[in-house]
């Protein structure tokens, strides 16, 4: 009986590691395959190309037209952009709602909350509007506010439920010895808890490096973010995917980096705190 | 405020500046309200108005029009019937493969399960931007993989994305894929949690596999499980990403989900006053349904 099920375990576990891996192996290898091996009717797998090339590597990794270097660079001040204003806006915030008893703390918190959950279109259109009458499309400013609305509520909420762990008796000494509450949570929480602010940075880097509804609708070119290029190289679909497959390559290393950065917090903060993993 | 620890009788200095609480929130809830209530109000207005940013024309107020017209929107409900059906099938199958995986990855030496679940996540740190055009290629009709495969043994080649049901398929397939590795991940964590003595009595008392897992391990896991179901429900209910750049919400909008739908409204057609009409509805009833089951799980957190 037992025999069996471990041969049923290794047996699923095995059919998954393929399915998992195998599109992911099949699209990069794409970034070093001959043009000539795709723009025709194929007739076999080829598991790996026997000429590889570095044609389409190189071809992306330039400044000006074709090159992905200048979304590269957007992406990563924006996500740096907004992973600042972030921790500056919700560090704060996650204190006195993991702190303080406040009148309306409760509802706030709340409403901050539901903010992360509404069907992001939705906010899209107003944020448009705001941005549009502002003249800011297609600057860095317009993509940062809109993924710090985004990642804020989701920062607050993790954050917290790190502070709820720091145990008060440290901060109550500090205060006992005459330090105000800002003077605590500037000495004290954030130090003690600075693995977490990293763990809540990283989350934000990645958030606004991936999103893609916000920075399509906010940027045209100038401030485009990788997600957006990469997605525009549909229009010549057949002659492009050794390009796209590079372009996605590079936006996808940093962030499978950062996602093991935070691997002992992952489940943390997928959920926004209600799992502990 | 309780110093505790501290013996009776000691003189307690008094915080310096102590701030009230709430200047410790004004920043972000500053931040929210200029960026998503003012003009969530503006939007509320131009919901009562036939602006268009596709012409020059003066917008004119013209009442609950747009809201009424919502009711006659075929389109509208069309995307709806397709975003309710990638949903459930998804989220129906992601549990049940998240669930598989998980038990059988737990069931398996020690030493091993940390690089599967390593492996495992992998999907999921894919942007989805970059997890659609990998199904793409695996799609695409000429050289794709799923083409190659089927001529190689013999058959015809599937039109995978210009197929009213193929492509329903090839949007739920890259979901899965992509997706299946939260469940698991959310289902293996808890797996890890449990106490194991009610699943040895269990065994103990004669329970098959399957009458342990449904009686003891589920309802243990029970609150993992509603926050996994939760957090995908509500991705699964704004789908955008990957059918933007799959299919585009075509062929004749079999793949068009609400949210795409919106967004050709908005950003393509420009019919501002109308989406906002139907931006606004739709923020109405989800976040009451958030709401609501949001106070529910982390009431007591």
């Amino acid at each position: 009986m037992a025999r069996k099920g471990t041969i049923i375990s290794w047996t699923i576990v095995v059919i998954f590691i393929f399915t998992t891996l195998f599109p992911i192996y099949w699209f990069f290898t794409m970034s070093i395959k001959p043009r000539e091996s795709y723009v025709e009717y194929a007739q076999e797998i080829v598991w790996f190309p026997s000429k590889p090339t570095l044609e389409h590597l190189t071809r992306i990794l330039r400044f000006g037209q074709e090159g992905q270097l200048d979304y590269l660079v957007n992406s990563t001040i924006i996500a740096i952009g907004t992973t600042a204003l972030v921790l500056l806006l919700a560090s704060p915030a996650a204190y006195a709602f993991a702190r303080l008893k406040f009148k309306g703390s409760q509802g706030m918190s709340m409403w901050i909350l539901s903010l992360r959950l509404i069907p992001p279109i939705c906010a899209v259109i107003p944020i448009y509007l705001l941005i549009n009458f502002f003249h800011l499309i297609d600057t860095y400013i317009a993509v940062i506010i809109a993924h710090t609305l985004f990642v804020l509520p989701f920062a607050i909420w993790v954050l917290r439920s790190f502070f709820i762990e720091v145990p008060p008796e440290i901060e109550e000494s500090a205060m006992v010895d005459g330090c105000s509450r800002w003077g605590a949570l500037i000495r004290i929480i954030i130090p003690v808890s600075s693995a977490a602010i990293v763990t809540v940075a990283i989350f934000s880097m990645i958030f606004s490096w991936s999103e893609f509804l916000f920075a399509l609708v906010l940027t045209r070119s100038s401030a485009a973010t990788l997600p957006v290029s990469i997605s525009l190289f549909k229009g010549h679909m057949e002659i492009m995917w050794g390009e796209i497959s590079s372009a996605s390559l590079m936006a996808t290393l940093p962030i499978v980096i950062f996602y093991f950065m935070v691997y002992r917090h992952l489940i943390r903060g997928l959920t926004l705190g209600a799992v502990k993993g | 405020m309780a110093y505790r620890g501290l013996p009776i009788g000691t003189i307690l200095k008094k915080p310096k500046s102590s701030a009230p609480s709430y200047f410790f929130v004004i920043p972000s809830i500053a931040f929210l309200v200029a960026i998503l209530v003012f003009p969530t109000i503006y939007m509320i207005m131009v919901s009562f108005t036939d602006l268009s940013l596709a012409s020059n024309v003066p917008m004119k107020f013209i009442g609950v029009e747009n809201y009424k017209n919502i009711f006659y929107d075929e389109r509208f409900s069309s995307s709806l019937d397709v975003t309710v059906l990638f949903l459930f099938v998804c989220l129906t199958v992601e549990f049940g493969l998240g669930l598989m995986i998980a038990l059988a990855v737990d069931s398996i030496g020690e030493r091993l399960k940390n690089k599967l679940v390593a492996i495992f996540i992998l999907p999921m740190m894919m942007i989805p931007i970059v997890a659609g055009q990998m199904w793409k290629v695996m799609y695409f009709e000429k050289a794709g993989f799923f083409n190659i495969l089927l001529v190689y043994f013999g058959y015809g080649r599937i039109p995978w994305l210009s197929n009213e049901t193929w492509s329903k398929i090839a949007i739920m397939v890259t979901d899965i894929w992509q997706w299946t590795p939260f469940m698991f991940l959310l289902i293996y964590a808890g797996l890890q949690t449990i106490p194991q003595a009610p699943v040895e009595a269990a065994v103990i008392d004669g329970a098959s596999y399957l009458q342990t897992l449904r009686y003891v391990t589920m309802p243990l896991l029970r609150m993992v499980i509603i926050v996994a179901i939760l957090f995908r429900a509500m991705d699964l209910f704004k789908l955008f990403d990957i059918i933007n750049i799959i299919t585009g919400g075509g062929p004749f909008l079999a793949t068009e989900t609400m949210s795409l739908y919106m967004w050709i409204l908005g950003f393509r057609t420009m019919e501002i006053g109308y989406v906002s009409a139907l931006a606004l509805l739709i923020l109405l009833i989800s976040g009451y349904i958030v709401n609501l089951i949001l106070r529910r799980i982390y009431r007591e957190r």
